[in-house]
């Protein structure tokens, strides 16, 4: 695309900009948001706006058509003295800081491993992306099967090499949570790596072939060189991981249901119990809404960063 | 030794030490995709060992089971049907917002654009009740109108935020050129930008697939028996009813290969979408 | 499926010794151009077997009926969110669901189906069903779902493995320890048992309360438990996981199962429904090594939990008589037997039990008798999801020795009393 650009430059400077008026095309402009504006607005935000003045109320998923009793504020009240809560919250930032740092320590450094290929490159993002485009319930699946004590791969070999099975990772409190985060990394580190890779492709020849004039050794290329180039990248590799892993569900669900004891509960998995299990609805749109919140406040403060970079 | 290696600061030593760690990871990422394409052909008794097992006959009955449960291959059909549905919808719509927030003089177009983002971060156990009170209403339950909808809706700030940027890579002048010369605004868009964005239209669009086939909570709240998706028959197969590790294997591999499929026959649109669709070049 | 409780064995004594109408296998009505939905979780044999029943009552009823399975984990979400439509005609409900729906209204109560002739099969009687299960249907003085998938949680144990150590077969829960002690050794654990967060947990704990003489709560629904006597097994919960494989606190009852089908333990506490796999040539490979012994502090009481599923009618179903066919259908002995063939669940009629052969075909069926003697049902209390997830956490916490047996006693104990009422 960019060298396109160049051939075809010179074509605006050909004439005064006739027709590209400001007002022009502002009609058009509307025309082209409105459905996904529209769309977006009835499936997601009106819908939003409903579940928060859902938590305003006291009520039961069972009581959905009757009326609901009014309890203003008391929900949010709640949240502030719930030790669940205070429990799923604290293990989901555990969770989210350390999937997504190891997700990007590991997809930095395998990254510049693809980038230093010099054939076979493809076949090896190929093969990296496939973990991403595996549904959770399959991911759940999988892990459940390499790390069951017994009979999983990892129990297998272990036995193999003479001991005695493997390790409890999902019946235990102190390493369930971490199983969930291995299960995390595993899924999305090719996210991080796909993303990073493309970035340093960006980086202009000449840059390496000034420092290679320079003498640089390959760790300081990569420190000095590609990482400052790749900063909108990784920017958006925290955003986005960070996003989704403060919002881990499902395959806390089909894994360890938060257990044991509270050892893996998350924000996601907390709020989706109170509504569902409980049927405390009202409580659980309180939560969605801290959620919410706080995701937004997240996401925001690495919003500004790609902004201040002129990045978005 | 190439010369790009050379200046990228590369050496023999780093080069092998390169192969070295792509080839561990790739292990990595193949070891537990590999185990369970392996359990899905073994008989129910080779697969509970507490050794590896590698002598057992390959058996297929774990996949005739899966495709003989009645619903299975009904799933199948749905789960396309819904991502070929969200893929038209949600391009279809978010491919000239995004145009219009990168090119069109639309006012607060900034805010419209954070309005997308805050819609890509709300949590989905909060559209649980509104969305099926929604479809409810619309007499959209139970359809696959409303699944893809839904899907739509999900992947609508996807597809903004991808195409914004690709756009935003398209040079102005081009459009401009083509407006000079007495197209509308909407022929530069439809003639002049959207054919040079098709690399990572392609790569939105099997992002959207992805999204479409795996998603799980809404596809199971929203449908029926006749409208259930992959993803609801595998987790009937992984649930705590079933101690069927070989059934559930087989379901598993079913669900995973058309995805992989498309994965890699658009790798390289990915690769490269992804990269710059995620930010702007 | 997992939690399933059972009712009580006196219904089954005194079906030996009273005659019973026979029911007419075929369903009743004809029911042209209706059509109902039925929710169920996914799982095979029982899925498989019902969408054949429905095929059947279809052809002989002219009405419609489709099955929607899905993953049991889900099930109670879905009914609740499609409860107020009626998009269901029949609901499978389980027990810890059964308070919540009643007290929102959500089912058909079925007294006046149940005594109309017209409805029934000619003969049939709601006393041909075990009146300790059926009771758990009802709620203030009404009918409302009709009982199937009877179980109980039970002890199996490898009569080779006892054999060749010289053991007699466990007679109390003291036996089951010591002999879990004893055989627990060459990579095989002495004992498997569930410790997930899931129900199972709260089934055995429940089962273990029952035989230590307390209950978590009174007839009227009030706290009630007995910190000592849940103490001791609570004390015995927490010894036993001692002796089981790592990972039970991630076990629901078809891992121990599967454990107990791969040779990795001496013996089980799991429900005759899981168990029945260690007697599947294509799921295990100690099949035929097994027998079976219900939960007993002395030897002379044994004890467990009545596991049960309810088949409800949606108060907002259009053709609640055609839902009546079906349920009254499938729920008669001649249905119940051809399930418990393949999928190892006891019926809950009386008629079930008097067919010899195939009583003899269910080699748990006398643990399953003994321990449904002294039974507890599983609770259906309004707010039971709830209550059974604390109770879960509060064992997983003493297993893991984070509280001891009677600081967990006391402290679900004081849970009760807030949740339920002292």
């Amino acid at each position: 695309m960019a060298n396109t650009a160049i051939t075809t430059g010179g074509a605006a400077t050909r004439s005064p900009r006739r027709g590209y008026r400001r007002e022009d095309g502002s009609l058009l402009g509307y025309a082209m948001l409105a459905p996904a504006a529209i769309l977006v607005g009835i499936l997601i935000l009106l819908p939003l706006a409903y579940s928060v003045f859902l938590s305003l109320y006291d009520w039961k998923l069972l009581e959905m058509n009757r009326p609901k009793r009014w309890s203003g504020l008391g929900n949010y009240w709640k949240l502030i003295t719930d030790d669940g809560l205070h429990n799923a919250f604290v293990n989901t930032v555990i969770f989210m800081v350390g999937a997504v740092t190891v997700e990007l320590v590991l997809g930095f450094v395998i990254a510049l491993a693809v980038f230093h290929m010099t054939s076979g490159r493809r076949l090896a993002n190929a093969i990296i992306l496939l973990p991403m485009v595996i549904t959770p319930v399959v991911t759940a699946l999988l892990w459940r099967y390499m790390l069951d004590p017994q009979f999983g791969i990892v129990a297998q070999v272990m036995t193999a090499l003479g001991g005695h099975g493997g390790i409890d990772v999902w019946g235990s409190s102190a390493l369930a949570l971490p199983g969930l985060m291995l299960v995390d990394i595993w899924q999305w580190t090719p996210f991080a790596i796909l993303i990073l890779h493309a970035g340093m492709l960006g980086i202009s020849e000449e840059q390496f072939e000034a420092a290679a004039v320079d003498g640089a050794g390959h760790l300081r290329v990569a420190f000095s060189i590609i990482l400052p180039a790749i900063v909108p990248q990784i920017l958006v590799v925290l955003l986005f991981r960070s996003m989704d892993t403060y919002r881990i569900f499902d395959t806390v669900f089909v894994l360890t249901r938060g257990g044991p004891g509270v050892s893996s509960d998350t924000l996601g998995l907390f709020t989706f119990r109170n509504g569902f299990s409980y049927l405390q609805m009202g409580y659980a749109m309180a939560l969605s809404v801290f959620l919410l919140v706080t995701v937004s406040i997240i996401s925001a403060f690495y919003i500004r960063l790609l902004r201040r970079r002129g990045m978005l | 030794m190439s010369a790009r290696a050379i200046s990228r600061g590369g050496t023999r030593g780093w080069r092998i030490a390169s192969y070295g760690m792509v080839l561990f990871f790739l292990a990595w990422v193949l070891i537990p995709i590999c185990t369970v394409t392996l359990n899905s052909f073994k008989p129910a008794t080779a697969i509970f060992t507490t050794t590896p097992d590698f002598s057992f006959t390959p058996t297929l009955e774990h996949y005739f089971n899966v495709l003989a449960r009645g619903n299975f291959p009904r799933q199948y059909l749905n789960s396309t049907l819904v991502a070929i549905g969200t893929v038209v919808l949600a391009l279809g719509f978010g491919t000239p917002a995004a145009y219009a927030l990168t090119r069109l003089p639309v006012h607060g177009a900034e805010r419209w654009f954070r309005a997308f983002l805050l819609a890509r971060m709300v949590p989905a156990v909060s559209l649980v009740v509104p969305l099926f009170v929604l479809l409810q209403i619309a007499g959209l339950k139970n359809t696959l109108t409303g699944i893809v909808l839904t899907h739509t809706g999900f992947t609508l700030p996807l597809v903004v935020w991808m195409m914004r940027a690709f756009f935003q890579d398209v040079p102005r002048e081009l459009e401009e050129a083509a407006v000079v010369d007495g197209a509308s605004r909407w022929t530069a868009f439809w003639r002049v930008a959207l054919p040079l964005t098709l690399p990572g239209l392609a790569a939105t669009a099997v992002l959207v697939v992805f999204f479409s086939w795996n998603e799980f909570l809404f596809a199971l709240v929203l449908t029926g028996p006749q409208t259930q998706t992959v993803p609801i028959g595998v987790s009937a197969f992984v649930g705590t009813v079933s101690v069927d590790w070989g059934g559930s294997s087989a379901a598993a591999v079913l669900a995973m290969i058309p995805m992989f499929v498309l994965g890699l026959l658009i790798q390289r649109f990915l690769v490269s979408g992804l990269a710059m669709g995620a930010v702007k070049g | 499926m997992s939690r399933i409780k059972i009712g009580l064995l006196a219904g089954i004594a005194l079906a030996a010794v009273m005659p019973v109408a026979a029911q007419a296998a075929d369903p009743v009505g004809k029911f042209d151009g209706a059509t109902l939905s039925l929710s169920r979780w996914a799982g095979d044999p029982w899925t498989a077997a019902q969408v054949k029943s429905a095929a059947a009552w279809s052809a002989a009823t002219g009405g419609k009926l489709t099955v929607d399975a899905i993953p049991y984990e889900n099930l109670h979400d879905k009914q609740v969110l499609e409860m107020s439509n009626g998009t269901y005609d029949i609901m499978y409900v389980h027990p810890s669901w059964f308070g919540e729906y009643v007290s929102a209204g959500a089912l058909l109560p079925i007294d006046d189906l149940l005594a109309d002739a017209s409805a029934n099969p000619p003969g049939f009687s709601k006393d041909d069903y075990l009146p300790s299960v059926l009771s758990q249907g009802a709620s203030g003085g009404k009918q409302y779902c009709l009982p199937d998938f009877v179980a109980s949680v039970v002890v199996a144990y490898r009569k080779d493995l006892f054999d060749a150590a010289g053991l007699a077969a466990p007679k109390t829960l003291d036996d089951v320890l010591a002999d879990a002690a004893k055989l627990n050794k060459d990579g095989v654990a002495g004992i498997t048992l569930p410790g997930k967060k899931t129900g199972a947990t709260a089934d055995v704990l429940g089962s273990l309360l029952t035989a230590y003489g307390t209950w978590w709560y009174d007839k009227n629904g009030k706290s009630a438990l007995d910190v000592d006597a849940a103490t001791k097994a609570i004390d015995f919960y927490v010894k036993a996981s001692k002796f089981a494989p790592q990972g039970i606190l991630n076990y629901h009852f078809d891992e121990v199962a599967t454990a107990a089908a791969q040779g990795q333990a001496a013996m089980a506490i799991s429900t005759t429904v899981s168990l029945s796999w260690v007697e599947d040539p294509a799921k295990s490979k100690t099949v035929g090594k097994w027998a079976y012994a219900p939960l007993a502090v002395t030897a002379d009481k044994p004890s467990g939990e009545l596991i049960y599923w309810n088949w409800c009618i949606n108060a907002a179903s259009k053709n609640p008589k055609a839902a009546y066919s079906f349920l009254q259908y499938w729920t008669s002995a001649a249905q119940q037997g051809a399930v418990a063939k393949v999928a190892a669940t006891a019926g809950a009629t009386k008629q079930f039990y008097e067919d010899k052969d195939l009583v003899a075909s269910l080699p748990f069926l006398p643990a399953l008798q003994g321990a449904l003697q002294n039974a507890n049902a599983q609770p259906s209390l309004a707010n039971w999801s709830k209550v059974q997830d604390e109770i879960e956490l509060a064992v997983q916490g003493a297993i893991e020795g984070k509280t001891s047996p009677a600081d967990t006693a006391k402290g679900i104990r004081a849970m009760l009393d807030k949740e339920l009422g002292g």
